[in-house]
């Protein structure tokens, strides 16, 4: 099971010079980060976007896009999985904007793999899943993301801050309001009733 | 509730005085469950994955490489370093303007400003594209410009401004770069506005279109336009009605976005959706995977291997012309096309081609495709009666009765898998002289998952009934979860 953050992933990523070869332009290079990367990329971005919007692949796309045109920026001054993250948490960023200004048709409600739980407690999972993230819809989406990155990937504060570019005191004050909003939302949630603890 | 104690306390550990107070208090008690149902949520989100990415996802991850331009990033020079150079720089220019004065005239003459050097540069890269006609089938009449309409064939290369008509039951798909292109149904009218690399306008007069994008360069937009509305492309699969002012939309792949013409109003559909946009109002749901597969199967549009441009594709390529009596449906290579006749475009080879049709003989044939064109035309002959007529009727019924736990553990296993699975899947049973089965085929399945169906004609497979000989019997089995 994964905990949530980037990994240091063993193995090809430890070649020090992909990045290089990557600021070259050299192809290959873009391919094996790519090839490296994608699935941490696709579990983070389907953790801040939310299970079942159809749009996965469209927002992975666009990270990557983002990643190739600004490798050639990467100074090295943090690690490359930081700076992969803070990509994806801009891109992510700018797609709940677009929600937020748009009506959405969403397509299949649910397309997360599968799980060895039994039906039913599976079924009470989806539900509370679905329950959480619209309450999540209904925060700001700096709000979201921050509260995202603390209370389902169990960041601290101040690594938030190097993600998202803020002061830590912006993101305490983000994270306090966030946490407020979230909880007296699912207290007066009635789509949280009925399924089982 | 939040009256007496702030919901997000519950997030916390309580004291015992909260706790009494909750105890003792039925609002607050439902708001801390509330909460902690919403906590174990946060956990399982934690846990969740998302589904294995699709090949779709490779393929416009390969696209993004291949069209991303990387500006190496200039080295940091410090300061004091930049303006020494810069002040060298500046000294040594000096010097050559004042030894080459006499001659600035004649070398402003011979060196081409930047305004001739970027036309040199766009003149490099095609500013219009030109799309290949992958399949004709019908009447389908193209105007170009002030010339009479004439008719359009596979050689006709397709640009900007062209007109296309298709008669009642013909349609007409063509292609202007890898995986990406159109297929025109019957009784619609179509205008290529503009045909240019990074953009693609199609004007949709009236009928259905189906469309279809392949890996596209960041920055590059596709509009179909119907007389109300304006569909965009994020995505890569889809298809447009219009008719009297209602636009319908079916997403089979990606995302795209619906506007009004007036900007008004706009919609993104995620795939698979359907959704009709009418004048002030839309209407839209998601598309069964049986309905999907239908669509996918109806809007195949004959795409040929497209890297090395449209010359390449059209010199690798050869007519393959198909016709029959009576009309049949044309399979080329396992992937039907649409009812006979039909002109197509195939690469040079072999072709696997079928014609099928209700109540006759399938007919099927290895046809070559070179510099001349392949041809197939056939006459469909009847399949032949059942020779014997059923004696009495078969006993399904009681055969179901006999065997319903085997067929409630092929839908109670995908049931595990999926608690949502509902829907029909229908069986055909050809019951053989001794009372076996000797075919069963799937008829209808309204359940996204195949294997249900695949399992259920497995068991009915084997199934011999006592009463009922030489007889066919269509059962549909209606699954559903308590």
């Amino acid at each position: 099971m994964s905990t949530g953050k980037l990994q240091a992933v063993a193995g090809p990523a430890a070649q020090p010079d992909l990045v290089a070869r990557c600021q070259r332009g050299e192809k290959e290079a873009l391919g094996e980060l790519y090839r490296l990367y994608r699935s941490e990329v696709a579990r983070n971005l389907h953790r801040m976007l939310g299970p079942g919007r159809g749009d996965l692949e469209d927002v992975l796309q666009e990270v990557f896009i983002e990643v190739f045109r600004s490798i050639a920026r990467f100074r090295g001054d943090a690690k490359i999985t930081t700076w992969l993250y803070r990509v994806c948490v801009n891109v992510a960023l700018q797609r709940l904007r677009k929600r937020k200004r748009r009506a959405e048709v969403s397509g299949d409600t649910v397309t997360e793999r599968v799980t060895d739980e039994t039906p039913e407690r599976e079924l009470d999972n989806r539900r509370r899943l679905d329950a959480v993230y619209r309450i999540l819809d209904e925060l700001s989406p700096k709000k979201r993301v921050v509260f995202i990155l603390h209370e389902i990937e169990g960041r601290e504060p101040k690594e938030i801050a190097g993600i998202v570019g803020a002061p830590v005191l912006t993101v305490r004050t983000r994270l306090h309001y966030a946490r407020k909003e979230f909880y007296a939302r699912a207290a007066s949630d009635v789509r949280l009733d009925g399924v089982r603890a | 509730m939040s009256r007496h104690v702030a919901a997000h306390r519950f997030a916390a550990t309580l004291t015992a005085r909260e706790q009494r107070h909750v105890d003792g208090c039925a609002d607050c008690a439902t708001a801390q469950t509330r909460v902690q149902a919403a906590r174990l949520g946060l956990d399982f989100a934690a846990r969740s994955e998302p589904a294995e990415l699709s090949a779709a996802a490779e393929a416009r991850a390969e696209a993004s490489i291949r069209w991303t331009r990387i500006t190496p990033a200039v080295p940091v020079r410090r300061p004091f370093v930049v303006g020494l150079g810069l002040a060298a720089a500046c000294a040594a220019a000096f010097v050559v303007w004042q030894a080459r004065a006499p001659k600035r005239a004649a070398y402003a003459a011979a060196t081409p400003s930047p305004a001739s050097h970027r036309a040199t540069l766009n003149a490099a890269r095609p500013d219009r594209l030109e799309a290949l006609v992958t399949l004709v089938g019908g009447d389908v009449s193209l105007v170009r410009g002030d010339a009479p309409a004439r008719r359009l064939g596979l050689d006709t290369r397709l640009g900007a401004a062209d007109r296309i008509t298709t008669a009642g039951s013909a349609r007409a798909a063509a292609q202007w770069s890898e995986g990406s292109g159109f297929l025109l149904y019957g009784d619609a009218e179509l205008t290529l506005a503009r045909l240019e690399p990074r953009t693609q306008r199609l004007e949709l007069g009236r009928g259905q279109i189906s469309v279809r994008v392949g890996p596209h360069e960041p920055g590059e937009s596709l509009h179909v336009i119907t007389p109300d509305h304006v569909v965009s492309v994020h995505g890569t699969w889809f298809t447009v009605a219009s008719a009297a002012h209602t636009t319908t939309v079916e997403v089979l792949e990606g995302t795209v976005e619906v506007t009004e013409r007036d900007g008004s109003a706009s919609t993104l559909l995620t795939a698979p959706a359907r959704a009709t946009f009418g004048p002030g109002r839309s209407v839209s749901a998601p598309l069964s995977g049986h309905q999907a597969a239908k669509l996918r199967a109806e809007s195949e549009m004959n795409f040929l291997p497209w890297t090395a441009g449209l010359d390449a594709a059209r010199s690798t390529s050869g007519a393959l012309l198909v016709a029959s009596q009576p009309p049949a449906e044309l399979a080329v290579d396992g992937i039907v096309l649409g009812s006979t006749p039909l002109e197509l475009r195939r690469p040079f080879g072999r072709h696997y081609v079928e014609l099928t049709r209700a109540d006759f003989r399938t007919q099927h044939q290895w046809i070559a495709v070179g510099k001349e064109p392949g041809e197939l035309r056939a006459s469909l002959v009847h399949a032949a009666p059942v020779a014997d007529e059923p004696s009495a009727p078969v006993e399904i019924e009681s055969m179901i009765h006999r065997r319903s736990s085997q067929i409630r553990a092929c839908y109670e296993r995908r049931l595990k898998r999926d608690p949502s699975l509902a829907g029909t899947v229908s069986l055909k049973l050809r019951v053989g002289d001794a009372g076996q089965v000797t075919r069963v085929d799937v008829e209808q399945s309204t359940l996204p998952d195949p294997l249900v169906a695949e399992c259920l004609r497995r068991e009915a497979a084997g199934w011999s009934f006592e009463q009922g000989r030489n007889a066919t019997v269509v059962y549909p089995f209606v699954f559903r979860s308590q």
